[in-house]
């Protein structure tokens, strides 16, 4: 197991200098730049500023120098907030943020999906069923700003129970995870219900029955374990789905996470920050879809991880 | 055989409701400007942000335009860009899974890596890169949602491939000396026709979802054109008070969603009947 995660990690490096390659030659052929304002500054400033920033050098050496702090854990500093603060010191602000709405919501879409997809299929063909998988199909089909307007309007307007947005204590955070974490919960509960059916008639299932487990455990023990490789798989892309899901869901509840920083990076062509966060967002899909991967092994021992 | 098999598809309900209502909004997208009952630019000041009545069957919004209109109007932008940059993401990955799985060896392990890296980026984020190079509005978001789409169709266009390329009249057709691209095109595809329309009819979806996402964000379609996306960016600012702003285009989107959904489902099952369940 150490091997295969260390050949892995090896194999993330050329990825990710890929990506940031990639970012940054997009960056580089954006008409515009980041001293361009609504006054134009003169001429002179604007030459000092560029000449601090090495935006003056030639490309490819501008490429090496941004290459080069990298390497020593410095993504330079941020356009947009000159002076005050590094694009590293932005990040560290704003992912913490992310991160945990981003937990909170596979979480939640974790631990309804599951149980709902599991119930589902043992009460397969009943009410129980047809009301569970219409709420999954629906949770598919609802974009999120629909679901957060929805949400705020019943427990922030009317109920006036949860704020409708910012980042303070555990109840600013209600609203956003289930905003975040719905759509995820509704495709986790179309596979467990799914993977589910397969596993139900085996002859495990059968025996386990027989031997007189309770039928909680037979569901949550004994199928469900043999089920999860499938659900498994798609956890990769929901990860990737929350991340992305998490601007929409950080601009509409106004929530101080890298998500709304990016979008309000774009605008502002603030370079050095997309490119910070892009390359954030490429680490944490590798480290996510390595944890995936080691999740196989153990629920399937017959998956050999090959080293 | 094909009357049977469309009696086959008749059969599930739920598949043909959402057939019909894709085919509904697209012909009020088409003809939009004979079902919309006003302009989706006309202004009327004094009737600003008006509840839905006679005049204006949804409301009208903060510059007192017709809601109704620029929803019917909205279904050309969203369709357009669902439709077209699902075709052409479809082409494309359909082009380069094919190549890939065709050729194999290196070519195919250089293929599959550019595939891998594209993969590892969420799809959302590269289309707001690539919209920050083309430029935001309606060219942008259809060259950042091409660019995007195409990763998924050619793993799974790849996939098929090394399959088919085995089968028995593959063989004999190389034996005959029937040169690469004729045989790809005459043997090997219309094999695999079928999981690539199922694709597709899920990849429209995501499509416009995706395009209402930015521009909701407020980096996708630019006013005053509209697009369901833009429509319901608007009515979130209103909400609090005129909460129908939001509620109309969202339930469009929605229901769009939705039949997309039961159509997409009802093809699989009916064209790919080994992808059933999974």
């Amino acid at each position: 197991m150490a091997s295969f995660v260390i050949k892995r990690i090896l194999l993330a490096i050329p990825t990710l200098i890929v990506l940031m390659t990639l970012t940054f030659a997009i960056m580089k052929a954006v008409p515009g730049g980041p001293f361009d304002s609504e006054k134009a500054l003169p001429d002179d400033v604007r030459a000092n500023l560029e000449a601090k920033y090495h935006l003056d050098k030639p490309l490819v050496e501008q490429y090496f120098l941004y290459l080069g702090n990298l390497v020593r854990g410095d993504l330079g500093p941020s356009y947009r907030y000159l002076g005050t603060r590094s694009v590293g010191e932005v990040i560290a602000e704003t992912l913490p943020i992310s991160m945990i709405l981003g937990f909170w919501a596979l979480l939640f879409a974790i631990g309804i999906g599951i149980p709902l997809g599991v119930a589902s299929a043992y009460f397969r063909h009943s009410w129980i069923d047809i009301s569970a998988m219409f709420m999954a199909i629906a949770g598919v089909s609802l974009p999120n700003y629909l679901v957060a307007s929805a949400l705020i309007l019943i427990f922030s307007m009317y109920f006036q129970w949860l704020p409708p947005a910012l980042w303070d204590d555990w109840t600013s955070a209600v609203l956003p995870t289930i905003t975040l974490g719905l759509r995820p919960m509704a495709l986790i509960a179309r596979m467990t219900r799914a993977s589910m059916l397969d596993v139900l008639n085996a002859d495990y299932v059968r025996m386990a029955y027989a031997k007189g487990a309770g039928t909680l455990r037979v569901l949550f023990v004994h199928a469900l374990k043999n089920a999860l490789v499938p659900i498994l798989t798609i956890l990769g892309p929901i990860t990737a789905a929350i991340i992305t899901g998490s601007f929409v869901v950080e601009v509409i509840f106004a929530i101080p996470g890298m998500g709304r920083h990016f979008v309000s990076a774009v605008v502002d062509r603030d370079y050095t920050l997309i490119l910070g966060v892009t390359l954030t967002y490429g680490i944490i899909v590798i480290i996510a879809n390595l944890l995936v991967d080691m999740l196989y092994a153990w629920a399937d021992p017959r998956i050999r991880v090959k080293a | 055989m094909k009357a049977e098999f469309a009696k086959k598809f008749l059969r599930n309900r739920a598949g043909v409701a959402g057939l019909l209502f894709i085919i509904f909004v697209c012909t009020c997208a088409t003809f939009a400007p004979w079902i919309a009952t006003h302009s989706y630019e006309e202004q009327n000041i004094d009737q600003r942000l008006s509840s839905p009545n006679a005049e204006y069957w949804m409301g009208s919004d903060s510059l007192g335009r017709d809601l109704y209109s620029r929803i019917v109007y909205g279904a050309r932008t969203s369709m357009a860009v669902g439709i077209i940059t699902a075709l052409v993401a479809v082409f494309i990955g359909t082009f380069y899974g094919a190549l890939s799985g065709y050729f194999g060896g290196w070519v195919d392990a250089f293929l599959m890596r550019v595939v891998d890296i594209f993969y590892i980026f969420p799809s959302l984020l590269l289309a707001i890169l690539i919209m920050v190079v083309w430029g935001q509005g309606l060219v942008g978001i259809i060259a950042a949602l091409s660019i995007v789409g195409w990763v998924a169709q050619a793993r799974l266009v790849r996939g098929q491939v090394l399959q088919v390329k085995e089968m028995l009249h593959v063989e004999n057709a190389r034996a005959l000396g029937v040169p690469p691209i004729r045989l790809l095109w005459r043997h090997v595809l219309p094999l695999i026709w079928g999981p690539v329309i199922v694709q597709i009819t899920f990849q429209i979806p995501a499509n416009i979802m995706a395009e209402s996402f930015l521009s909701f964000i407020g980096l996708g379609i630019q006013p005053p054109l509209s697009s369901w996306g833009t429509l319901a960016n608007e009515g979130w600012r209103g909400m609090r008070s005129y909460p129908h702003l939001i509620i109309f285009p969202g339930a469009v989107l929605f229901l769009t969603m939705l039949a997309f959904q039961f159509f997409g489902d009802g093809l699989r099952d009916w064209l790919d009947p080994y992808q059933t369940n999974k």
